[in-house]
């Protein structure tokens, strides 16, 4: 066999096959064709849910906020003077008991001087 | 909009090629709505046998008349068959893409079941027991008919456009590679290929 009466033969059993659709599928096609004929959408644009999802998803955003507590939380730690000042300079570990004392102590004198 | 289907009623014939090698072409429509017609039901079932879901079969090609009348309606009525092609094989490409993207997102879900088989079964012998030849015949033709889809499905989604465009709707191969946004040679190897599998999966079937 040729390519040619391979096609052709091909071609027929496919017609064949396009004779054998459904009611209900040339029904179908019938609607979906005047549908577009007359440009009537038979789906809902998305664009109305779109929104909504992105409204729920801002809502949600404002009411839980996970980002406020650890923004704040690591802001708090990261710009202690005290964090900076261990950072910039590692010999203060070697008084860090001294330190603690002064911050105690300073503490309590101004809880005593109220 | 509200499309006139008289409004391109228009001249059947048309000049097709290159203006040193024209060719006549006589169409079988000669308005918007003779078109969809015309080509509706073999794009249904190139949309199935892409996709294995008459459902989806159903929402492509409504989606790709859609489209074509909503902007080529103006075109010539030589111009619609490639454009209409290659807004169903656009249309084809996005169901893959979004079905990897489903797959990828729940992945527990199972596809739905291939719908094409049970098509086949239940409607394709209707049609062809419509005829009034023998009921061996009948039954080898069903036969063949139904290897032939399965023959189609074992193709990539390239060869079986290029067989169903060049082969079904006999286009050329000029357009062949303007809807496959490809060039000719690689319509001409993709449609080789795809002869070339078909011929070793159906031999036998074909050679009855």
């Amino acid at each position: 066999m040729n390519d040619k009466t391979d096609q052709e033969i091909y071609k027929d059993d496919l017609d064949t096959m396009v004779r054998g659709t459904q009611s209900t599928d040339s029904f179908r096609l019938a609607s979906a064709r005047q549908n577009a004929l007359r440009q009537t959408d038979r789906r809902p644009s998305p664009m109305p849910w779109l929104v909504a999802a992105a409204c729920c998803c801002l809502l949600a955003f404002v009411f839980i906020d996970p980002t406020t507590d650890s923004a704040l939380e690591n802001s708090t730690t990261s710009e202690s003077p005290f964090a900076t000042v261990i950072l910039e300079e590692p010999e203060v570990f070697d008084n860090i008991d001294f330190y603690y004392w002064l911050d105690v102590y300073d503490t309590e004198v101004i809880a005593s001087s109220d | 909009m509200i499309f006139d289907s008289n409004k391109t009623h228009q001249q059947c014939e048309t000049h097709v090629g290159s203006p040193t090698m024209s060719t006549t072409v006589v169409l079988e429509y000669s308005n918007l709505e003779e078109f969809l017609k015309f080509i509706e039901k073999r794009a249904f079932h190139m949309s199935r046998l892409s996709t294995n879901s008459v459902e989806d079969a159903h929402d492509i090609v409504q989606d790709t008349m859609f489209k074509l009348v909503e902007k080529y309606a103006d075109k010539s009525p030589a111009d619609w068959k490639p454009l209409f092609y290659r807004i169903l094989r656009s249309k084809i490409t996005d169901h893959y893409r979004r079905k990897a993207v489903r797959d990828k997102v729940f992945p527990w879900k199972k596809a739905p079941a291939d719908e094409s088989e049970d098509y086949f079964e239940q409607r394709i012998i209707e049609g062809v027991s419509t005829s009034s030849d023998d009921p061996d015949s009948l039954v080898i033709r069903a036969e063949k008919l139904q290897q032939l889809t399965l023959g189609i499905k074992q193709l990539t989604l390239r060869q079986q456009q290029a067989f169903m465009l060049r082969a079904w709707e006999g286009l050329s191969t000029r357009d062949t590679a303007a809807v496959m946004g490809c060039t000719e040679g690689s319509v001409k190897t993709h449609y080789s290929r795809a002869m070339e599998r078909l011929r070793a999966l159906l031999g036998d079937y074909y050679e009855r």
